[in-house]
């Protein structure tokens, strides 16, 4: 009953001392359970907290916020081989060599803090605060060399991509409707490393923002590359005369596979329940995926299988080539053991179309999702390894 | 009110609607009707020794999209679709005890609150051991995430109904259940992990919480606040032959603030105290009634003077009612016989210690306000918007009506506090410059610039907005009434009175209304008697 009251709306100055009374109560908003780190202590909206409210009034809907839960990590995952970690070594140490030591304090964490390795996001970075120093923190050469650092890791296509996403995030500071102020390609992405680099030992190179999180793991001659996590917002934009279209090849790779399928193989794609965001996104690291689903790509033609194995490819292709022909070559063993599945819809603009490949390890998501920035729908992905994950096994297995 | 508008000079109108359209557009801009993709639902759980009762947030966008059709803050709440909704909730939400026995849950309520900026659909739940006290319990819910595989619902918990509700869980498709410990005294296995992640909060925090209660409560309880200040709002006139006159003496002002402050607290503390201990009790839905219709009365009285110092009279007598409504939230918190007295004060305190601060921020403003015929426009306009919101309420609550149409205007305004306190502060300090410059004073410019007195004469009795030093616009040449006062309502000059005699006559001279319909002379016949003596 009294809560009928509180529902029940103010006049004028009734309302005015609402906020300074409100205030004082604030104590009704939840606390943040002492065993997850709160990546929004500094979130600017005021009313939800890294681990959503529960005080009257306090959480639901801003709660889309993100909170890392450290999980066991080890370093026995299923790494790729081929790794070009003498490089990567060679480039993180150039740039740990550009930095003062306070900023090089910042860069650098310890290998075995796994809730700071867990903390990327699809969010701005003024949303869901990352690990590490802000690029526009960083003075021209320490910059170029950070950037450097980022393109030894990939392949050509996986630096462009990071480039095309920074673009987009540089393309919402002129352009967006609403939503956050660390928009750009500079201030929304950071860079971290976890442990000392070196061609022996096991470290982590975190590069990420807004859209964009590369968690690239070394041990040794092997790597792991995931989690990874590509979107853009928008879909596509001009930059003068050019168009840009940051997840072209992923998305497009994957709608031709879904856009292949015949009506019995669609009705055995779609799963019946609503997806409206990717369920493998940030701080879901427990390990446990979804149920597997869908059409079995071992009952595609031929013609079929090959273009699932070009999605796979437009997802793993980021990573430097020998590294992502190494998992290739894991996927495309396992590719009879995996499928293909769709909610809500599978067309390209589609409210809510959700596109999946569930392999025994590889497993894509790629989903239309929405903002308060722009009015269309934009892409989330995510690509991980269920065996591989920060370079460790399963959490849970 | 039209007379009102005519009386404020047009250099200070134009401020002013400024200021009002400025609110409005600020208002009607805010951000959060677009949808947010990452909405989630919360949980939060009371945990009685009897009975948990469950709060329960379900974002209408992200519910709309797993039920299959789009829901509005309005028609979420018909009859059909919020029964429907409750059904679905309630298949969706359990408990089960260390036993494996699951409780009975019933789900009620029904109403719509935004927040963050989106609407959630707000439902109450009750879940209870087939026997017994409650023992620790595990937690099911998968409503909406059974069906949007990405929902995500957030669960909170606290003890003894007061205090911080403790997160205990984020449930996804990835689970949909959590251990909640029962209260620490009956708890059947204290070190379980929920007992030590949610146990902190008890109720023995006794008197701040109870305290922080009282603030929290009439803070969001915008009915208690909305009668409060319209008890405020002619504070500062003084009723005469039931009509706001304006008062020039500050402290019998403030006097009478404290009065009202003061028979508002003895009001409800009678009926709190008698509420809580259970010797009084009337069914809610009358309660709650009551006390719409006792912001309506109040509002009416702000308007015209129903008794003299009849607001004192009203905020005692309503304020009865107010008392039981807080003791019917005391009466919910099961709380212990021992910490009911410090509950009951530290309650109380809260409230009042609200009330200061609704004065404290009202009134100085107000105060400024009423030193210039602004005053009687925004008195009479607050005063109706408080009266219309306080009829949608009436009608709500006594049935009437399904919903309340007027709650999205309401929740605007709520959201928006700060604003609107700074927009009165801005008018008043408007006021009180323009009245240091010699207008809105409600007397002739020409006897506050002691013109010579060619031009004084030149000013007429009826309205001098010129200022001095510029030619006047009204030419009509007569002489000005000396003997005439400025009431909050216009003029009491002796043409007034003549007007009033004619254009508003005595009820027992009903049929004189007859003259002033359209194609009658009354009014006209009034026009023509010459504004002098």
């Amino acid at each position: 009953m009294t809560k009928i009251r509180r529902t029940i709306v103010a006049p004028i100055a009734a309302a005015a001392l609402f906020s300074t009374v409100t205030a004082c109560s604030s104590d009704s908003d939840a606390d943040t359970s002492s065993s997850t780190a709160s990546a929004s202590a500094a979130a600017p909206s005021s009313s939800s907290s890294g681990f959503a409210g529960g005080g009257p009034g306090g959480g639901g809907a801003g709660g889309g916020l993100q909170t890392f839960t450290a999980v066991d990590l080890d370093t026995d995952g299923a790494n790729a081989s081929g790794a070009n970690t003498t490089a990567v070594v060679t480039a993180a140490t150039a740039f740990l060599a550009t930095l003062d030591t306070s900023t090089a304090g910042k860069v650098n964490y310890a290998f075995t803090d796994n809730v700071s390795r867990q903390t990327w996001s699809n969010y701005p970075a003024q949303q869901v605060p990352r690990k590490g120093v802000a690029l526009s923190d960083l003075d021209d050469d320490a910059k170029a060399a950070a950037m450097a650092l980022v393109k030894t890791m990939l392949s050509p296509a996986g630096y462009a991509q990071v480039q095309t996403i920074q673009q987009a995030d540089d393309w919402l500071r002129a352009n967006s409707a609403s939503g956050t102020d660390s928009f750009g390609s500079d201030s929304d992405y950071y860079i971290a490393i976890y442990g000392k680099p070196s061609t022996t030992g096991s470290f982590m190179v975190q590069f990420g923002g807004h859209h964009l999180a590369r968690n690239y793991t070394y041990k040794g001659t092997t790597a792991s590359i995931t989690p990874d996590f590509t979107g853009t917002e928008p879909k596509s934009f001009t930059i003068g005369n050019t168009a840009v279209e940051p997840m072209k090849e992923k998305a497009g790779t994957l709608f031709d596979v879904f856009d292949s399928l015949t009506d019995d193989q669609e009705a055995k794609a779609k799963l019946s329940g609503t997806i409206d965001d990717i369920l493998m996104g940030p701080g879901v690291d427990s390990g446990k995926f979804p149920a597997t689903q869908g059409v079995a790509v071992a009952d595609l033609s031929a013609q079929q299988q090959s273009l699932v194995l070009d999605a796979i490819r437009a997802w793993v292709g980021d990573a430097s080539p020998d590294v992502a022909a190494s998992l290739m070559k894991t996927y495309t063993a396992q590719l009879s053991q995996t499928r293909v599945a769709f909610a809500n819809s599978d067309t390209v603009d589609g409210e809510s179309t959700y596109l999946r490949i569930d392999g025994p390890r590889v497993w894509i998501e790629l989903v239309n999702t929405r903002s308060r920035s722009t009015p269309n729908v934009h892409y989330h992905g995510v690509y991980r390894d269920k065996n591989d994950d920060y370079g460790s096994t399963n959490p849970s297995a | 009110m039209l007379t009102c508008l005519r009386q404020v000079p047009g250099f200070l109108a134009g401020p002013v609607v400024v200021v009002c359209v400025v609110l409005g557009a600020i208002l009607a801009f805010a951000p959060g009707a677009s949808a947010h993709p990452l909405s989630t639902s919360v949980v939060r759980l009371d945990v009685g020794e009897r009975t948990v009762t469950a709060t329960v947030d379900l974002p209408l966008d992200q519910l709309g999209i797993a039920m299959d059709r789009p829901f509005t803050a309005a028609d979420v709440l018909d009859a059909a679709t919020v029964s429907a909704l409750r059904a679905y909730v309630q298949g969706d939400l359990s408990a089960t005890d260390s036993t494996g026995r699951t409780w009975v849950t019933r789900v009620a309520g029904g109403r719509v609150t935004s927040i963050d900026g989106a609407d959630n659909l707000v439902l109450d739940a009750t879940l209870t051991p087939g026997s017994g006290p409650v023992g620790d319990f595990v937690l099911h819910y998968d409503a909406v995430v059974d069906r949007l595989v990405s929902h995500r619902v957030f669960v909170s918990a606290r003890y003894g109904s007061t205090g911080r509700y403790t997160t205990v869980a984020m449930l996804s498709w990835q689970t949909q259940s959590v251990p909640i410990a029962a209260l620490p005294s009956t708890s059947t296995t204290s070190t379980s992990t929920a007992s030590t992640t949610a146990a902190p909060a008890s109720g023995s925090q006794g008197f701040v919480s109870a305290v922080h209660l009282g603030v929290e409560h009439i803070s969001g309880g915008s009915d208690h606040l909305l009668f409060l200040l319209m008890l405020l709002l002619p504070a500062p006139l003084a009723a005469v032959e039931r009509r706001w006159a304006s008062r020039p003496d500050l402290g019998r002002a403030g006097w009478r603030v404290l009065h009202v402050v003061t028979a508002f607290a003895v009001g409800h503390s009678i009926t709190l105290a008698l509420g809580a201990l259970g010797w009084v009790r009337l069914p809610a839905r009358l309660v709650e009634s009551g006390i719409a219709l006792s912001v309506l009365v109040s509002a009416v009285h702000a308007v015209r003077p129903l008794v003299r110092r009849g607001e004192v009279l009203i905020a005692v007598t309503f304020g009865l009612l107010h008392g039981l409504a807080f003791a019917a939230l005391l009466g919910a918190l099961d709380l212990g016989r021992g910490s009911l007295l410090t509950t009951l004060l530290g309650f109380n305190l809260g409230i009042e210690i609200t009330q200061l601060v609704v004065v404290a921020l009202v009134m100085p403003s107000l105060i400024l306000i009423s030193r210039t015929v602004v005053h009687p426009v925004l008195r009479i306009a607050v005063a109706l918007l408080g009266a219309v919101l306080a009829a949608a309420w009436f009608a709500q609550r006594s049935g009437l009506m399904p919903g309340d149409p007027l709650e999205p205007v309401g929740e605007l305004l709520v959201e928006h506090p700060l604003i609107l306190a700074a927009g009165l502060a801005v008018v008043a300090v408007l006021c009180e410059l323009a009245r240091r410059a010699g207008h809105l004073t409600g007397k002739p410019a020409a006897a506050v610039t002691r013109d010579e007195p060619g031009a004084s004469s030149a000013t007429g009795t009826r309205l001098a907005t010129a200022p001095s030093g510029r030619p006047s616009t009204c030419q009509a040449v007569s002489r000005v009434d000396h003997q005439a006062t400025a009431t909050s309502r216009g003029w009491n000059s002796r043409r007034a009175a003549r007007l009033r005699s004619v254009s508003r006559p005595k009820p027992s001279r009903w049929p004189v209304y007859w003259l002033m319909l359209p194609g009658n002379t009354a009014t006209r016949k009034a026009a023509r008697i010459a504004p002098t003596d």
